[in-house]
Parts: structure tokens; C-alpha cells; sequence
């Protein structure tokens, strides 16, 4: 079973500071971060993949230290899609999913048939064979980020960040997405998904944990789900009353 | 369908060498050039085919050098002559030959001058998160090291021909075969360098974090394939100035036209491509008024311009 365990956390960016952060969760569970813009959700993911060097604190996943890993060892460890990310228009869906395997280090443009398998079964779940072939510029936004979920699925790492992964998306998509995502979580040996969204109401239904944060960069709660959805506890999260 | 473009391009190149071998100041019979003894054939293959290589390896390697800038600065805009490295460099090359006046020190000064840029623009987009950012500096160091290029040309009080028209605009000697053949086998070596750095190119194609979650360090192929473009870059723009818009309209138009799925089918078709369009551009620029040579910078620019304004009309119209 896999843990994430974040111990005396600071970190900044200029003068914007976060911190001191104390948490843990694990298990194969969908743990939501929430807060207000600014919180430091997107910065609090950089760390943990070492894009931002923590100032104070570390951060364990599966007892390792993230920082202390070198580049090589963190292959597979942390899946992430980040909230806008750049993609290469012209791509095929195809090519862009099997990119997954390149950290398995196999040799480049040469996938074995088990991967191409893997691959095409992949792509049958989440809905996509028919667009195996179809340019990544010619997607809707919401067909696109299944195709980066479904990519994420393929790097089978123990820990998913998804970065406000529904922004962008209608009502209807918006839940195609979260459907894939939850059927994700309860694979055999499914990851540990810790996801940063605005979607209260689909952290309500479906999140196994909660960790909140302030406008201030502090944590304002941590713990089961089921605990959090009082409004008090969201006004406090957010500094004004909301209805989920 | 991937076979018949292939197939295109190989045949476009052949069409191509045809051309640059059968064209230029001297009119040839064109049913003497493959007859050995004939003037017509001297002609084709001691002068024009030498100059055909050289063109071609340097048109390669700057594609390449474009494909590179537009994946790891995250621009499809990025290119050395709009992100001011070859202005840069150019100036280090040109102060090296006027004070040093030997081989070593304008390729060598070139390169010092660019590394110096090329770490500053990373340090910046890596600090950065919009891609504009990079891009206007770029521009921004770009007019300011022409500017201080023209003056020392004007300090020189070398007239704007031969000389200074080479630095600025680019200019293609007339090279013999041993020497051409160094420039596309150095080219070559770096190609295949290149190649090896294809997974970190795809990865970084996503952006950073993605990167990262592949086990891909984003800084060190920055600065690994930056320098190496540099080394590249100094020592071609010492050999023939600067050539402006090879990198930014080749691999766009590979991007466009043949969509390839990868950083390795875009680096061996921007290859081919840059290859061409260079020998096709040296033609232009040996036939339009002979027996008088324009830079082939000149000839780039003005081929490469339109091609570069349909591309982005093309992508606004398409989304």
C-alpha cells in the first residue's frame, strides 16, 4: 500500500510563501485538494516532483524521500497532469499514449507487443480506439485530457496528481471524465490519486480524503471526507459560505 | 502513405541536386553532365556539386538547430536568428576575425558569445512560465547585437559588399569537395547525436512536469542540447554568416505537412527538408541575375517569409 506522508512542508515561490504543511494519506484512494486560488495547490505539486525544492520539510512517498531521489529512481513513482500543459498539436493519440512507456526505458519508437497490447486495451477503456489515429489538435479539450489519463494509467505509478484536470470542461464531459477516473482508482493495485480541483460536489461524492488549505497557504483540514462538508468548515477553507 | 512522402522527398532532392548541378552563371548542356571530360560536366561536379553538399548539410543542420529551439523553449517561434543567438554569435565571429584574423578565433568567440546567450534564455524560460517572455528578449538582444554588428562593420569601414554582406546576410564560397563533405559529415554526426536525445524531446514536448513524472530532467536536455546546438550554430555562421529563417519555417511546414508523430520522424524529415530548401535557395540565388551571387540569406528570407506567414495564416484559420 502506498503513503504520502508530508512533514513540516514549506516551500516558496519570490516572495509567495507556504507552510509549514503536516499531512498523510495512502491506500488506493482519490484524495481531494482544495482551496481558494493561491492556495499553492499547483506549486505543492511542482515539489513533489521536484520542479520547486521544498525550504523546509520533506515528503515521503512509499517511505522514499522525493527530493533526495535522483532523476532516474522517480521514473514511475508520480503521474501527473498538469492544469495547462503544452501538447504537440500534430501527434496521433496512439503515439502521445505510448509515451507512458518511455519510462520503462524501452528502446525509443519500439514498443513490445505486451506494451502494444496493454496500449490497445487502454485505449478500449477509456473510450478512445476509435481515435487511436486522430490528431491530438483535432480533440475536444475533454477528449484530450482522457487521452492524458489514459497515458497516466499506462506510466502505473503509485502516486496521480490531476491538476484541476476538469477546468475547462462542460457538465456532461466533465462527468466522463471524473467516470473514467474512478474506475481508474478502483483497478487491481490502482494508484493513489491526489486531485486539485474547484468540483466540490464530485469530491463530495467520491473523495476518500480531504485536505483543505487557505487562502493564507495553510492546512485548514485534514481528514476522512465525510468530515469536511459542513459549511463552517468550507467557509473556513474558502473565507466565504458556499453550497455544495 | 508515410512511403509515398518519403518517396517524395527523396525524389525532390534528386530533382533538386539536378537543378544546382545543371544551373548557374556558366550555361551547361544538360545531355553533357553525366559525360566525364566535358566541360559541363567539371563545371557540375567540381564546383556546383561541392557547393550543392555544403548547402545542403548547413540548410540540415539548421532545420535541426530550429526543431530543437521550438521544443525546449516551448515556442513554435523559436528559432536562433528571432531568439538573437545567431545575431550573437555572428558579432563573436566577426570580432574574432577582425582582431584575430585566423581560423580559430571567429568560430571560437562565436560560440563563447552563444553559449553565454543560450544559458541566459534558459535561465529565463525556466524561471518563466509564459513562452512570450524568452521570445521578446530574444527580439530585444537580437536588434541590439545587429545594431552593434552594423557599427563595427561601419568602424571597419569595410564597404556592404563581399565581407560585411557575408556576416549579415550569409554567403556561400565556392567550398571543394573535401571541404563540403566535412560540413555534411559534422552535420551528420550531430543528427545522430541528436536522435539519441529523442525520448527527452517527445517528453518535453508536454511540458516540464510531464517530463519530470518520466524520469526526464528537463534542465540538463536544455542545456546538453543547447550547447550542442551552439557548437553547431557558431561553427557554420564563422563558415558562412548568418542564414535567417531555415530553423523557424522548415519544421513548422514538416509540423504542418507531414504531422509527424515524434520528435525522430521531425528531426530526420527537417533534415531532408532543410537540406533542400537551402540548395534550392542557393540556386535562386546563383541564377537570378547572373553572373552576379545574392546572399543566400537574402534568398531565405524572401522564400522563407511568405512560406512563414501562410503557415501561421494556416494555423489561426485551422485553430
Amino acid at each position: 500500500m502506498v503513503d504520502l506522508k508530508v512533514t513540516a512542508l514549506s516551500f516558496s515561490v519570490g516572495t509567495r510563501q507556504w507552510g509549514p504543511w503536516n499531512f498523510s494519506f495512502g491506500g488506493q484512494a482519490i484524495v481531494g485538494l482544495v482551496g481558494p486560488n493561491g492556495a499553492g495547490k499547483s506549486t505543492f505539486f511542482k515539489t513533489l516532483l521536484g520542479e520547486i525544492n521544498p525550504d523546509k520539510g520533506t515528503v515521503e512517498l512509499a517511505g522514499l524521500d522525493l527530493a533526495a531521489l535522483p532523476f532516474s529512481d522517480r521514473r514511475g513513482l508520480v503521474g501527473m497532469i498538469p492544469q495547462e500543459s503544452p501538447y504537440p498539436a500534430e501527434w496521433t493519440v496512439e503515439a502521445a499514449i505510448s509515451l507512458a512507456f518511455l519510462q520503462f526505458g524501452s528502446g525509443y519508437g519500439r514498443i513490445t507487443p505486451a506494451q502494444r497490447e496493454c496500449r490497445d486495451g487502454a485505449l478500449n477503456q477509456f473510450g478512445l480506439s476509435a481515435l487511436s489515429q486522430a490528431r491530438l489538435g483535432e480533440l475536444s479539450s475533454g477528449q484530450r485530457q482522457r487521452v492524458f489519463l489514459c497515458r497516466v494509467s499506462l506510466q502505473q505509478s503509485q502516486l496521480l496528481l490531476l491538476d484541476e484536470p476538469t477546468n475547462h470542461l462542460d457538465p456532461p464531459t466533465r462527468q466522463l471524465f471524473w467516470n473514467s477516473l474512478i474506475e481508474l482508482k478502483a483497478r487491481e493495485k490502482g494508484p493513489l490519486i491526489l486531485v486539485a480541483t474547484h468540483d466540490l460536489a464530485f469530491l463530495k461524492a467520491n473523495a476518500d480524503h480531504i485536505i483543505a488549505i487557505s487562502a493564507r497557504g495553510q492546512v485548514e483540514y485534514d481528514g476522512k471526507s465525510s468530515g469536511y462538508w459542513r459549511p463552517e468548515q468550507i467557509e473556513k477553507t474558502f473565507g466565504r459560505d458556499v453550497t455544495v | 502513405m508515410r512511403f509515398s512522402k518519403a518517396l517524395a522527398v527523396l525524389l525532390v532532392t534528386g530533382l533538386l541536386f539536378l537543378l544546382a548541378l545543371g544551373l548557374g552563371a556558366e550555361p551547361v548542356a544538360w545531355g553533357d553532365l553525366l559525360t566525364p571530360g566535358t566541360l559541363a560536366h567539371r563545371i557540375a561536379f567540381e564546383f556546383r556539386l561541392p557547393r550543392a553538399v555544403i548547402c545542403f548539410g548547413v540548410g540540415a543542420a539548421l532545420a535541426l538547430i530550429g526543431v530543437v529551439y521550438q521544443i525546449l523553449f516551448r515556442n513554435p517561434l523559436a528559432e536562433p536568428y528571432v531568439l538573437g543567438t545567431a545575431s550573437v554569435v555572428t558579432l563573436g565571429a566577426a570580432a574574432g576575425e577582425i582582431l584575430f584574423m585566423n581560423a580559430i578565433a571567429p568560430p571560437l568567440l562565436g560560440l563563447v558569445c552563444g553559449l553565454a546567450l543560450v544559458l541566459l534564455l534558459v535561465w529565463i524560460s525556466m524561471r518563466s512560465a509564459s513562452t512570450e517572455r524568452v521570445l521578446l528578449f530574444g527580439m530585444g538582444v537580437n536588434f541590439v547585437f545587429s545594431a552593434l554588428l552594423f557599427l563595427m562593420l561601419s568602424l571597419k569601414q569595410q564597404t556592404l559588399g563581399g565581407g560585411s554582406l557575408r556576416w549579415l546576410f550569409g554567403q556561400v564560397a565556392w567550398p571543394t569537395m573535401p571541404e563540403a563533405s566535412l560540413v555534411l559529415g559534422v552535420v551528420f554526426v550531430g543528427a545522430l547525436l541528436l536522435l539519441r536525445f529523442c525520448p527527452h524531446l517527445d517528453a518535453l514536448s508536454f511540458g516540464d512536469l510531464v517530463a519530470r513524472s518520466l524520469g526526464v530532467n528537463p534542465l540538463r536536455t536544455r542545456i546538453v542540447l543547447l550547447s550542442l546546438s551552439s557548437v553547431l550554430l557558431a561553427w557554420l555562421v564563422s563558415k558562412m554568416g548568418t542564414i535567417g529563417f531555415v530553423g523557424l519555417v522548415v519544421p513548422n511546414f514538416v509540423r504542418l505537412f507531414f504531422r509527424p508523430s515524434g520528435a525522430k520522424p521531425l528531426l530526420v524529415i527537417s533534415f531532408l527538408v532543410g537540406g533542400n530548401f537551402l540548395v534550392l535557395a542557393d540556386t535562386f540565388s546563383r541564377t537570378l541575375h547572373p553572373p552576379l551571387e545574392f546572399p543566400i540569406g537574402i534568398i531565405t528570407t524572401i522564400l522563407g517569409g511568405p512560406i512563414f506567414l501562410y503557415l501561421l495564416w494556416r494555423r489561426e484559420t485551422r485553430g
